[in-house]
């Protein structure tokens, strides 16, 4: 069975901004570095606040027990939603016996991703879902 | 497009390998020890440097995978030869390191409960850094409440001589 190499890693957020809300799309914060939509993302990770208790913004993530009500979406470039809707709880590693997510390498455009909420559970304005992006550049 | 030719690509570019596989052809541990004052004095959001170890530099080598080890695997480490308690997760979940190349450009963002073998059912966080200056990367911790300088982070670097 294989697992992931890290080769480049980026910590994304994606965060309830203005008001809580089941279905609505909350864009990932930019990142300066990743903006040029010319990273090849091939795994991902999520964590909870069990995982990662605040990010390096000093946004407090989500907790474990707000996680299920949270899915995922990635659009690449083309608008195209690759990853879509997936259910975050099984991209936190230690809950899928430590293996990461892979996907075929594709561009990603970042703050086009986003995540929704399918309830809103105890999950309060300005947290963060905290994504690890592994990438490699189209070069490498 | 075939998923055997998804893993073709994943092995010829270093992306993928199987996790009983054997990482790497040496491995080491590093530490950083906390301190009451000075550059290593517990501070939320500080940065804590490793010193700098050429053989763990770009240069010397290909780091293969980071482990970082919590109190649950080893209670005391002996890093710079001082005693130190290592930490629970509940603390390192708190922390960050970051590997940088040399133009001090963050590589790879890792937070340590990536690294913590325990944490993940045995799994190595597995790397492939080529182009890391070992005295740019660095640690961070939001929030250091828990943590003294009777504390220190214990990492085990798995790596390929060049």
């Amino acid at each position: 069975m294989n697992n992931l190499i890290i080769k480049r890693s980026q910590l994304a957020e994606a965060q309830i901004t203005g008001s809580v809300a089941v279905g609505k799309k909350y864009n990932f914060l930019e990142i300066p570095n990743l903006s040029r939509n010319n990273i090849l993302l091939f795994g991902f990770e999520v964590y909870s606040a069990t995982q990662l208790s605040n990010t390096p913004n000093g946004n407090a993530v989500i907790t474990a027990a707000n996680i299920p009500n949270v899915v995922l979406s990635f659009r690449d470039t083309s608008k195209v939603e690759f990853v879509y809707q997936v259910p975050t709880f099984s991209l936190i590693r230690a809950n899928v016996g430590g293996f990461v997510t892979m996907i075929t390498p594709r561009l990603i455009n970042l703050t086009d991703s986003y995540i929704q909420l399918t309830a809103a559970g105890t999950i309060a304005v300005d947290q963060v879902l905290a994504v690890n992006l592994y990438y490699s550049l189209p070069t490498e | 497009m075939d998923v055997r030719k998804v893993m073709s690509v994943y092995d010829a570019k270093h992306m993928a390998m199987p996790f009983g596989d054997i990482v790497a052809q040496k491995y080491k541990s590093v530490y950083i020890p906390f301190s009451a004052t000075g550059t290593y004095a517990p501070l939320n959001g500080k940065t804590y440097y490793f010193r700098p170890d050429p053989e763990l530099d770009f240069r010397n080598c290909i780091i293969k995978g980071i482990q970082l080890v919590s109190i649950d695997e080893e209670q005391i480490n002996l890093g710079w030869g001082e005693r130190k308690d290592n930490l629970p997760i509940t603390t390192l979940c708190k922390g960050i390191l970051y590997i940088s190349n040399t133009q001090r450009e963050v590589i790879a963002t890792l937070p340590f409960h990536n690294l913590i073998r325990f944490a993940n059912s045995g799994k190595l966080a597995m790397t492939y850094f080529t182009e890391q200056i070992w005295q740019n990367c660095y640690v961070e911790f939001a929030d250091m409440v828990g943590i003294t300088q009777a504390n220190g982070l214990q990492f085990n670097i798995f790596y390929d001589e060049r």
